[in-house]
C-alpha cells in the first residue's frame, strides 16, 4: 500500500530523516515508535506532503513525493495530525462534512453524506450526541473522536495517526484504541506514531523504532515487545511519567 | 434529514422582515431618502463580499473599493462605448470582475494571512492608479460622464424610486445566494481553511484554488455593486474607488459583526446612519469610527451581532430556566 524508501527530509539546512524506507501492507496496522524528536511527525508530514523530502514514497502503486498535500489526501491517505486540530469554530458536522471533501471534492451542493456519517456515528455514538456543538468546546478526547471520524468521512485507503493519545486520559485512551482497532479490522490500514510504546506495541502489526532520523529496529510487534534493547529503551527505563502510566496498566 | 444548518432562523427572519420594511421605503420617505438608502444598499454589496472574504474564509483584503471600481468601469464602459444595455453591462461586470479577482488570487494567496493583506493594498493602490491614468479605460481623472440608467426591454428606470427597486432585488438575491453558500460544501471548505488552513489541505482542500474562489465570488458581488453605481449615479470618478472606501468597508463589517450577511447589514446600516445623521460632525467622521471600533474591539470583539447573538442566547437559556423552576 505505501512504500516508503530512502527518505531525506530537511527543515532548511538541518537533515532531520536521513533515509528511512519503511512499508504498510494491505489492512495492516503498523507503529512508529520514538523518542521526542525522533522525527516521527516529520515522516508523516513528509508523507502528506507538508514537509518537502527526497527519495521516494510510493502510495497505492504511484510516486507521491513530488504531490501536493490536497491531491495527496484526495488519493486517500489521509492524515489525523498531531494536536487533533479540529475546525473549532464549525460545528462536529459540519467537522465531518468538510471531511468528505478528500473523497468526493469540493462541490457546491450538500449533496448526501448521510451514509457516511452514519459509519462514523457509529464508530464514535459520542460525536452523534454533540453534532450541533461547536468544536472548540468539546473535550480532548472528543476532539480526537472526531478528528479520526473526519478523516473517516473521506474514506481514507490509509489512514495516518499522529499521537492519538496525547494529552488524554488512560481511560479515554484505552477506549480510543479499541476504536482504531476497530476501524483497521474494517480494511483501513493505519500507520501510528505513538509515544506510549507499550501500547502501540500491543494493538499494532508492526513496528519501527526510530531514533534520531534513522530506523534502528523493525519487525512484528510482538517480537519486539519481548526485544531486550526495546523493553530497556521504551518500557522501562522511560519518563517517570510514561513509567507511571504504564505500571498502573500493568496492575490491571 | 442529518443535513442541519447551524444558522440562526432568528436572523434569517429579521433580515426578510428588514427587506419588506426597507421595500416600503419610497413610499414612506423622500426622494433624497430613497437614494441615500440605495447607495448603502451598493455598499451592503460590497461589505457582504469582505463577509465571504473575511467572515468564512477568513482573508482579510484592502481592494475591495478596487474591484468595485473595476466593475463600475467595466459597465460603464460597455453602456457608453459599445451601446450594450444594462443586462449586458452587468454580466460583463459580475464575470471581468470575478475573473480579475480569480486570476489574481492564484497569485496572492501563494502569501499566507498578513502578507496577502499587504498585497492587497497594493492592488488597491495599483487599481486607483489605472482609474486615474488610463484614459482610454476609464475617462482619467476627469472621469465617466452621462451614463445611461438601467433599462430593460425598453423600460427605462427613470426615477429613483424605480432604481431603488433594482438595487434591492440584487442585493436580495446576493443576499441568498451567499446564504446557500453558506451551507454549501464549498462555504464549509471556506470555514475550515479560516480555522486551520494548513488541517484543511491535509483533508484535500486546495486552499490556494478554494481561497481564489472566495476571491472570485467577492470579486462578482463588488462587480455587481460597481454595475449599479455606474447606473445609480451615471457619473464615475476615480475618487470614490480608493483605499479609504475600502478601510470602511471593513470598518462596516467589524461593527456589524462577521459571523453572518446579518453582520453586514447592520454595520452598513450603523455607519450610513452616522454618516447621514451626523453630518454637521463631517470633520471628526474619521475620529469617530476609530474610536468606535476600537472600543467596539475590547467590549465587544465579534461585532453588534455577537453581542446580540450572545444576549439572545442569554434570554433563551434564562427562559428554559425559569419554565424548568416553574414546574
Amino acid at each position: 500500500m505505501l512504500k516508503i524508501e530512502n527518505l531525506v527530509s530537511h527543515y532548511g539546512s538541518i537533515e532531520a530523516l536521513h533515509g528511512i524506507s519503511l512499508q504498510v501492507g494491505k489492512g495492516e496496522m503498523v507503529a512508529l515508535i520514538g523518542a521526542n524528536g525522533a522525527g516521527k511527525t516529520t515522516l508523516l508530514n513528509s508523507i502528506s506532503g507538508t514537509v518537502t523530502a527526497r527519495g521516494s514514497i510510493e502510495f497505492a502503486g504511484k510516486e507521491i513525493l513530488r504531490e501536493k498535500a490536497a491531491s495527496i489526501a484526495r488519493m486517500g491517505l489521509l492524515q489525523v495530525p498531531e494536536g487533533r486540530h479540529v475546525f473549532p469554530g464549525l460545528t462536529v458536522e459540519e467537522n465531518l462534512l468538510v471531511g468528505t471533501v478528500a473523497g468526493k471534492g469540493l462541490r457546491l451542493r450538500p449533496g448526501d453524506n448521510s451514509k457516511e456519517l452514519e459509519m462514523v456515528y457509529e464508530t464514535f455514538p459520542r460525536l452523534k450526541e454533540r453534532r450541533q456543538q461547536l468544536a472548540w468546546s468539546m473535550s480532548g478526547g472528543e476532539q480526537q473522536m472526531l478528528a479520526i471520524g473526519r478523516a473517516l468521512m473521506g474514506q481514507p485507503k490509509l489512514l495516518m495517526l499522529d499521537e492519538p493519545s496525547m494529552g488524554l486520559a488512560p481511560i479515554v485512551v484505552e477506549e480510543l484504541f479499541e476504536k482504531i482497532v476497530e476501524i483497521n479490522q474494517s480494511g483501513v490500514p493505519i500507520l501510528m506514531v505513538e509515544q506510549n510504546a507499550r501500547l502501540a506495541l500491543k494493538v499494532s502489526n508492526r513496528a519501527y523504532i526510530l531514533e534520531r532520523g534513522r530506523i534502528t529496529a523493525e519487525g512484528a510487534s510482538a517480537d519486539l515487545l519481548q526485544d531486550p534493547k526495546v523493553l530497556e529503551a521504551y518500557l522501562g527505563k522511560m519518563v517517570s511519567g510514561k513509567k507511571d502510566s504504564s505500571k498502573r496498566e500493568e496492575k490491571r | 434529514m442529518l443535513q442541519k444548518s447551524k444558522k440562526n432562523p432568528v436572523s434569517a427572519m429579521a433580515m426578510t422582515a428588514f427587506a419588506l420594511l426597507l421595500a416600503l421605503a419610497p413610499v414612506a420617505t423622500s426622494v433624497y431618502t430613497v437614494h441615500v438608502i440605495s447607495v448603502a444598499m451598493i455598499s451592503y454589496l460590497c461589505v457582504l463580499s469582505v463577509y465571504v472574504l473575511l467572515g468564512l474564509c477568513g482573508q482579510n483584503s484592502f481592494a475591495q473599493a478596487g474591484l468595485w471600481g473595476v466593475g463600475a468601469y467595466l459597465a460603464g464602459n460597455i453602456l457608453l462605448k459599445t451601446g450594450g444595455g444594462t443586462l449586458t453591462a452587468f454580466v460583463v461586470a459580475i464575470a471581468g470582475t470575478a475573473l480579475l479577482a480569480f486570476v489574481l488570487g492564484f497569485a496572492f494567496f501563494r502569501l499566507k494571512q498578513y502578507y496577502f493583506t499587504f498585497a492587497s493594498i497594493g492592488l488597491m493602490t495599483i487599481l486607483n492608479g489605472v482609474f486615474m491614468n488610463w484614459e482610454p479605460f476609464s475617462g482619467g481623472a476627469v472621469g465617466m460622464k452621462n451614463i445611461p440608467t438601467f433599462t430593460f426591454f425598453g423600460w427605462q428606470a427613470t426615477t429613483e424610486q424605480s432604481k431603488f427597486y433594482i438595487v434591492l432585488v440584487v442585493c436580495i438575491v446576493a443576499t441568498v445566494l451567499i446564504g446557500l453558500l453558506f451551507r454549501s460544501s464549498l462555504g464549509r471548505a471556506f470555514m475550515a481553511i479560516r480555522d486551520n488552513e494548513m488541517t484543511a489541505d491535509s483533508m484535500g482542500i486546495n486552499s490556494l484554488l478554494t481561497k481564489s474562489i472566495a476571491f472570485a465570488i467577492s470579486g462578482a458581488l463588488c462587480g455587481a455593486a460597481g454595475a449599479l453605481h455606474a447606473s445609480l449615479s451615471g457619473y464615475l470618478s476615480y475618487q470614490s474607488f480608493t483605499y479609504n472606501q475600502s478601510t470602511i468597508y471593513l470598518i462596516m463589517i467589524m461593527i456589524g459583526g462577521t459571523i453572518s450577511p446579518a453582520g453586514a447589514l447592520i454595520g452598513t446600516c450603523v455607519i450610513t446612519i452616522l454618516q447621514e445623521g451626523f453630518r454637521s460632525l463631517q470633520d471628526y467622521m474619521q475620529l469617530i469610527y476609530g474610536v468606535g471600533v476600537i472600543l467596539l474591539m475590547i467590549f465587544q470583539p465579534e461585532g453588534i451581532l455577537g453581542g446580540g447573538k450572545a444576549l439572545y442566547e442569554r434570554i433563551c437559556e434564562r427562559r428554559k430556566k425559569a419554565k424548568a423552576g416553574s414546574r
